[in-house]
C-alpha cells in the first residue's frame, strides 16, 4: 500500500477513535436533550 | 531564511506528534467534570488516559526526531528502546481507558484500543530497524573500530539517499542511486573481510564524507537557484564520484583475487612439501 494513503488512513483512525472516546468520556452522564425536546424548544 | 527553513523542517515531527496532545483535549474537560462530580472511578480512568496520551505524544516526538537524525546519517543507530512501539501501546491504553470512562464495556473499550494502535502504526510507521553488522574475527583488526567506521559510512549513504529525494533532476537521482549502490557493495566487501577497511580508508573517511556534503549542499542550493553551470558542475562531479567509487570497489575485488591466489599458492606448496601432490 502506498505510503500517503496509509498515513491518511492512520490519521483518520486515530482521530476518530481518540475523539469519539474522549467526547463520550466528556459527555458521559450528561442529560442531553432529546430531538423532540429540541424541536419543541425551537417552535416555542 | 535558511535558518527558518531548517527550523521548520526540524519542527515537522513535533507537529505530527501534536495530534496526540490535541485529539484527547475533551478528556481534560471530562477530568474536571468527574472531579467536581466526585466520581473516583471515572476520574482514575480519565487521568490514566490523559497520562497515556501525553506520554505517547512525548515519546513519539522523541522517536520521530531520533528517526529523522538516523535517516539523515546524523546518528549511528536508531533509539535502543523502540519508542514508537511503546507509544502505540500507550495510545491503545489511553483510548481503552477513555472509552471505559465513556461508559463502554471491556469488549468495546478493547476495540477502541486496537483501532487506536492500528491507526498509530499506520500514521507514524514502525520503529526503524538497527543495522546488524557482524564482522568475522580477523587477527590484527580492531572489530569495534571497523564496526563504528561502517556504521558511519552507512549513515553517510543514508544522508546521500535523503538528500537525493529532494533533488528534482531525474538524471542526478539516477546517478546518485548508482553511487549509493556501489557504496553499499564496498561496505558489504568490508563487512565480509574487515581487513579491507584499511585499504578503503580514503573511501570511508574522505570520499563518502565529501560526497555526502556536496550532495546535501546541492540539494539545498538548487531549490533556490538553478543555473546551467551549477548543474553541469554537479553532473561532472557525479560522474567522477561514480568512477572513483567503482575503482575503489574493483580494487577491493582485485585484492580478494590476489589474496585467493596467494592462499592457493601456499596450500599448493604445502601439499607438495607433504608429498600429497
Amino acid at each position: 500500500m502506498a505510503r500517503f494513503p496509509l498515513r491518511l488512513l492512520g490519521l483518520l483512525l486515530l482521530t476518530v477513535t481518540i475523539t469519539v472516546a474522549s467526547c463520550q468520556a466528556m459527555f458521559y452522564g450528561a442529560a442531553l436533550p432529546s430531538l423532540p425536546a429540541i424541536l419543541k424548544f425551537t417552535e416555542d | 531564511m535558511d535558518e527558518l527553513l531548517r527550523q521548520g523542517r526540524a519542527w515537522v515531527p513535533v507537529l505530527k506528534s501534536a495530534a496526540l496532545f490535541l485529539l484527547p483535549f475533551p478528556l481534560v474537560i471530562a477530568f474536571f467534570v468527574a472531579l467536581i462530580g466526585g466520581e473516583i472511578g471515572r476520574l482514575a480512568a480519565i487521568s490514566g488516559a490523559i497520562f497515556a496520551f501525553f506520554g505517547a505524544g512525548v515519546l513519539t516526538w522523541r522517536g520521530l526526531v531520533a528517526e529523522a537524525r538516523f535517516f539523515l546519517g546524523q546518528r549511528l543507530d536508531p533509539p535502543a528502546v523502540p519508542l514508537k512501539t511503546v507509544s502505540a501501546i500507550l495510545t491503545a491504553l489511553g483510548a481503552g481507558l477513555a472509552a471505559a470512562a465513556g461508559g463502554h464495556g471491556p469488549v468495546s473499550a478493547g476495540a477502541f484500543a486496537v483501532l487506536a494502535a492500528v491507526g498509530y502504526f499506520c500514521f507514524y510507521g514502525r520503529d526503524p530497524k538497527r543495522k546488524r553488522i557482524d564482522l568475522p574475527e580477523v587477527a590484527g583488526v580492531d572489530r569495534d573500530a571497523v564496526t563504528v567506521q561502517l556504521k558511519q559510512a552507512y549513515g553517510r549513504l543514508q544522508g546521500i539517499e535523503a538528500a537525493a529525494r529532494s533533488i528534482a533532476v531525474p538524471e542526478f537521482v539516477e546517478r546518485l542511486k548508482r553511487i549509493i549502490d556501489i557504496g553499499k557493495q564496498i561496505l558489504a566487501e568490508i563487512e565480509r573481510d574487515p581487513r579491507d577497511a584499511a585499504r578503503a580508508r580514503r573511501f570511508l573517511h574522505l570520499y563518502l564524507d565529501s560526497a555526502e556534503k556536496v550532495t546535501v549542499e546541492y540539494a539545498r542550493t538548487h531549490r533556490q537557484i538553478r543555473t546551467r553551470p551549477l548543474e553541469q558542475n554537479f553532473r561532472q562531479l557525479l560522474i567522477d564520484m561514480e568512477q572513483t567509487f567503482e575503482a575503489q570497489h574493483q580494487k577491493l575485488l582485485e585484492n580478494d583475487v590476489l589474496t585467493l591466489d596467494v592462499e592457493i599458492e601456499v596450500l599448493n606448496a604445502r601439499l607438495k612439501r607433504e608429498g600429497i601432490n
